[in-house]
């Protein structure tokens, strides 16, 4: 195959991976490595580096909407941006030094915690309660435009958010995700924050996180123009069309068969390392 | 009330900062692709085994100097740091906005993600 074939075929199922991704809430990246590696051939590695730059891409093109509408938090954002970002340069890190097979089989848990986030039905958002201290002296707080006028909130569990978006960013840099699930169950259901509010917060966040990790990435050798150049515009174009489509219709059959594919794509990662298929190269 | 009117009017900053990096990017991105293509479409890919990028597609200096000489991998690359500097300069807008309202946590808050940023996009 020749690299405008392969380009244009990679262009087309990183459309279809971002629309599905925005159509279902669940963001395309996250399937942008398993689509890469066990349907292109593509090395882990460059995979990684691709996913990485396509997720801030779209990410930051969604922040964009959602700060216009009012919903983003900044000051929640730049608080625990600083644990994503120290957490994101650790697992760039951390990415250097662990066989190749190691990180296929941590991206495959990885896919099935979010495949399991997305598949279980809504959880009841904890009752309010007061800000804690910390929020407070934070001045965390704030309000967003809802039909009936701006609604105001609390925020609470500052310290507990904090780990856990450590734990985020580590991942973030590992594995060149955004890990956009598990920031938003850390704001939505530890830190009480309103899910549309810990949404918009979370793809604020992930391309200041991307960013942490991408430095590490590039001096590396990781990322490749003509690899990431279809990735990254495949991606923000379906994820812009997908958006259009989310407002329209709310499809709820297709967020568990996404759930269902991303499970798949999971097991043959894990698969694929025991198999011999992710292998040390020349580094 | 004053704070959520100067948080409302950072949002608003914010937001239009991240559509025009990512716009300026994508069109690099895919100006320095229909260049790539054009040139190097019929070619053979290669991305099954990792071997690192050259060195004029590794650092930041290198990128810019390569993108000038409308190398296309060159280009593409730089847009792809676009992308990457974009949020790095919403860090920096924060930091102005908090540092003219005189919010000396805040403004330290923004300081040291931003220090973390540079280094990592520096040291590349």
């Amino acid at each position: 195959m020749t690299i405008l074939a392969l380009t244009g075929l990679i262009w087309i199922g990183s459309l279809l991976a971002g629309f599905l991704g925005a159509l279902t809430g669940l963001g395309g990246g996250v399937v942008i490595v398993p689509l890469l590696t066990l349907v292109f051939g593509v090395d882990i590695h460059y995979a990684i580096g691709a996913s990485l730059v396509s997720v801030a891409a779209t990410s930051s093109a969604a922040a964009a909407v959602y700060l216009k509408q009012g919903f983003a938090n900044i000051r929640i954002a730049l608080v625990l941006e600083l644990a994503t970002t120290l957490g994101a340069v650790g697992g760039a890190v951390l990415a250097l030094q662990l066989p190749t097979a190691a990180i296929a089989v941590l991206f495959g848990l990885a896919l099935l915690l979010s495949a399991y986030l997305s598949a279980r039905p809504p959880q009841p958002r904890p009752e309010p309660q007061a800000a804690d201290k910390l929020a407070e002296a934070l001045e965390l707080a704030g309000e967003y435009p809802d039909a009936a006028g701006p609604q105001s909130y609390q925020v609470r569990s500052v310290g507990i958010g904090f780990g856990l978006m450590g734990v985020a960013g580590m991942l973030s840099g590992l594995l060149g995700i955004g890990s956009g699930a598990l920031k938003v169950l850390a704001m939505d259901q530890v830190m009480g924050i309103p899910f549309k509010v810990s949404t918009a917060t979370s793809n604020f966040m992930i391309g200041v996180t991307a960013a942490a990790s991408a430095g590490v990435y590039l001096s590396r050798g990781y990322i490749d123009p003509g690899l990431t150049m279809p990735v990254m515009l495949g991606v923000l174009v379906g994820s812009l069309l997908g958006a259009r489509v989310f407002i329209a219709a709310k499809p709820k059959l297709l967020r568990p068969v996404f759930a269902g594919v991303i499970a798949l794509l999971a097991v043959q990662m894990i698969a694929g390392a025991f198999g011999g298929r992710f292998v040390d190269g020349a580094l | 009330m004053e704070r959520s009117d100067g948080d409302r009017a950072l949002q608003k900053q914010m937001g239009l900062l991240l559509r025009a990096g990512v716009l300026i990017s994508a069109a690099i991105v895919a100006a320095g692709g229909g260049l790539y293509l054009a040139g190097e479409g019929a070619g053979i890919p290669d991305y099954g085994v990792f071997h690192s990028e050259p060195d004029e597609l590794r650092s930041l200096f290198a990128i810019v100097e390569s993108a000038r000489a409308l190398d296309s991998r060159g280009l593409m690359q730089l847009g792809l740091l676009v992308v990457l500097a974009t949020p790095v300069a919403g860090v920096v807008l924060e930091l102005v906005t908090f540092a003219r309202r005189r919010n000396i946590l805040y403004v330290g808050i923004a300081a040291i993600v931003l220090a973390v940023l540079v280094h990592s996009l520096m040291s590349s």
